[in-house]
This record gives C-alpha cells, sequence and structure tokens, in this order.
C-alpha cells in the first residue's frame, strides 16, 4: 500500500517521510518509550497558553498564544507538558502558561493578559515562558516581537501582531461609550481577544485566527454584562467563543484564553501539546 | 490523572500511542499515515496510567519595570 503523508488535514506541516508516532498533551512529566534503535526524533513542542486578564471594571487584555518550536533531539524517556493558565475574576493579570520539553526541544508559555490598570494583550511564548505583552525570542534565536516568531501583545483596544505563536488583543480601560477590544493576532497558535468593559456598547476582540482552527468570537452588547474576548486558535483545537462578559478559553495546544469585562471569569489558556516523529 | 493509549488506525494499522488528561478529548483521531481511517476509541489499549500531579502554572503577580 502506497503511504502519503500529507494526506492528514489536521497535521499538514508533518515533516516528510516521518510518521506521527506520539503525541502527549498529558500535562505534567510523564514517560515516553522510543523503540529500540531509534536515538533522534523530531519533535513539535508547544507551550501553554496565557490566561487572559480580569479586571473588577473596564477591559483587560486576552492571554498569548504558547510558544512554538519544532526540531531534532536526542531521545529522553520523559516529557514535560505545560497547562495553560488558568483564568479567574480576581482582579488580576491572568497567569501564564507553562513550558513543555522534549530532550533539547523546549517551548515556553504565553503571557497572561493584563488587567485593570494595565491594559495589554500578553506577549507569545518562545523559548521561555512570556511575562509581559512582549514575545519571547525562540529557542533556535528566531526573534519575537512586531510580526516575528513570536508577536507582542495589543496595548488597549490594539490587536496583537501576526506571527507563529502570536500575541493577545489588549482592552480599553475607558469604561464610558462604545468600546472593543482588540483580537488575537493571526498565526500557527494564537492569542485571545481583549475584553471590554463599558457602560455603552462593548464588543470584545475575538481570539486570533490560526493556520488550522478557528479563534472564538467576542460578545457585544451594550453595558458591563458583555464584552468578553474570544479564546484563541490552538494547535490541535479551536478557541472558545466568549459568553457575557466572561473569556473565551483558548484552544488545546497553547490558545492563549480571552479577556473577561467588568466582573467576568477570564478564559483559561489552552495545554501544551508535545509531538514526535520519526 | 493521565493515560497513555495505544491505537490501531483502522486503515492500515498502525500503532499510534497519544498520552493526556483522563478527562480529555482524544487529540489525534486521523490516521497520520495513509490519511484515510481513524484511531477509533473502540480499537486502543491502554498502556499506562500515570498519576503523577499535574502542572501548576505559576501567577504572575508582579509588574515589570519596562510595563510602567
Amino acid at each position: 500500500m502506497s503511504a502519503s503523508i500529507y494526506s492528514n488535514s489536521s497535521f499538514t506541516d508533518s515533516p516528510y517521510g516521518l510518521k506521527l508516532q506520539q503525541t502527549i498533551s498529558a500535562t505534567g512529566t510523564s514517560s515516553v518509550t522510543i523503540p529500540t534503535g531509534i536515538n533522534r526524533v523530531y519533535a513539535i513542542v508547544i507551550g501553554g497558553g496565557g490566561a487572559g486578564g480580569s479586571a473588577t471594571t473596564g477591559g483587560t487584555g486576552g492571554g498569548g498564544a504558547g510558544g512554538y518550536s519544532a526540531g531534532w533531539t536526542y531521545i529522553s524517556t520523559s516529557v514535560t507538558v505545560g497547562a495553560g493558565g488558568t483564568g479567574t475574576s480576581t482582579n488580576a493579570p491572568g497567569a501564564s502558561g507553562g513550558s513543555s520539553i522534549y530532550g533539547m526541544v523546549m517551548a515556553g508559555g504565553g503571557s497572561g493578559g493584563w488587567s485593570s490598570f494595565r491594559d495589554y494583550g500578553g506577549g507569545a511564548g518562545g523559548a521561555i515562558t512570556a511575562s509581559t505583552n512582549t514575545g519571547v525570542v525562540s529557542y533556535t534565536g528566531a526573534p519575537a516581537g512586531g510580526i516575528t516568531y513570536a508577536s507582542n501583545g495589543g496595548n488597549g483596544g490594539v490587536s496583537g501582531s501576526a506571527g507563529v505563536s502570536t500575541g493577545a488583543g489588549g482592552g480599553p480601560t475607558t469604561v464610558t461609550g462604545t468600546q472593543t477590544g482588540g483580537t488575537g493576532g493571526r498565526g500557527l497558535i494564537c492569542g485571545g481577544g481583549g475584553s471590554a468593559g463599558t457602560s455603552g456598547v462593548g464588543t470584545g476582540g475575538a481570539g486570533g485566527t490560526g493556520d488550522f482552527y478557528a479563534g472564538g468570537t467576542g460578545s457585544s452588547g451594550t453595558g458591563t454584562s458583555f464584552g468578553g474576548g474570544g479564546g484563541g486558535a490552538g494547535y490541535t483545537s479551536a478557541g472558545a467563543n466568549a459568553s457575557a462578559n466572561n473569556g473565551g478559553n483558548g484552544g488545546s495546544g497553547g490558545g492563549g484564553g480571552g479577556g473577561a469585562g467588568t466582573g467576568g471569569t477570564a478564559g483559561s489558556g489552552g495545554n501544551g501539546v508535545v509531538l514526535l516523529y520519526y | 490523572m493521565a493515560i497513555k493509549y495505544e491505537y490501531s488506525s483502522e486503515c492500515c494499522s498502525h500503532y499510534y500511542i497519544e498520552t493526556r488528561n483522563n478527562a480529555d478529548a482524544q487529540v489525534v483521531t486521523k490516521c497520520n499515515i495513509c490519511g484515510q481511517g481513524e484511531y477509533v476509541e473502540t480499537n486502543r489499549t491502554e498502556i499506562e496510567s500515570i498519576t503523577e500531579p499535574v502542572y501548576q502554572a505559576v501567577v504572575e503577580e508582579t509588574i515589570s519595570s519596562d510595563q510602567e
């Protein structure tokens, strides 16, 4: 029987000549067994997405996408997959996602979205975890910031920049009039949308649109019970839509969570994932 | 808790391993080799149960000076 590795609709970037043999999405550290005789594997490693921000008043930023790393590595008997940051309603910046690593291929988590007195969308992870709106360089040295490997989050109602892993949209802190959160940047793994929290018409930004999956939509309506940001697309699933003033969860495989509008609960980041080809 | 499953594709009998949190959905459903068949839940074997604590991400509480 002839085999075509290009036929898989979900993983069209499979490295030529190799087969996807293992997928690890269980968060934490678990064991890996590689067949005898195989000393090198090709690993795709993705960190957890950041959670959106939450605030007692006003809009917040969405969470940044988890970092994406891919390359050859020596085999290892263990793998670590970072969890996505957990969204809360505690009037605080969102939690960053956790780092993932297999062998010598590593990827950090996305930054949590900022809230209240700040309104930045979280930056995308790189070799290590992002903790501000600025993206982080990759473990191979690919640049971050702007439209790059790991892009920055937007400020205020500005959208995150495009990239491989992308930054999240920012949320305007103004609490009156018509307000709109920024969208997550477009890319392979995407940041969440920023939220709006206003007495006027508030519209949450959509989560970033991914190469494989869609981002979630933002919530829109008049008053502070609307305005949550959508979750960003992950590597293995779509981001969730926002609901009322709550942010949508990021897609699994590193999508960033959507920001929460006034008094809402932020979306959680999607867990990371590791794929092994040999 | 996490569980490690070994799937056999319904199209070419390729063996594929997936380790995921117990409550999570299957990550890869389509055969990666010929792209025709599925890794169906009824054609899998549980090969390991993992009870280690799950990773908890650190909540960032500090504000860096470049954000002031």
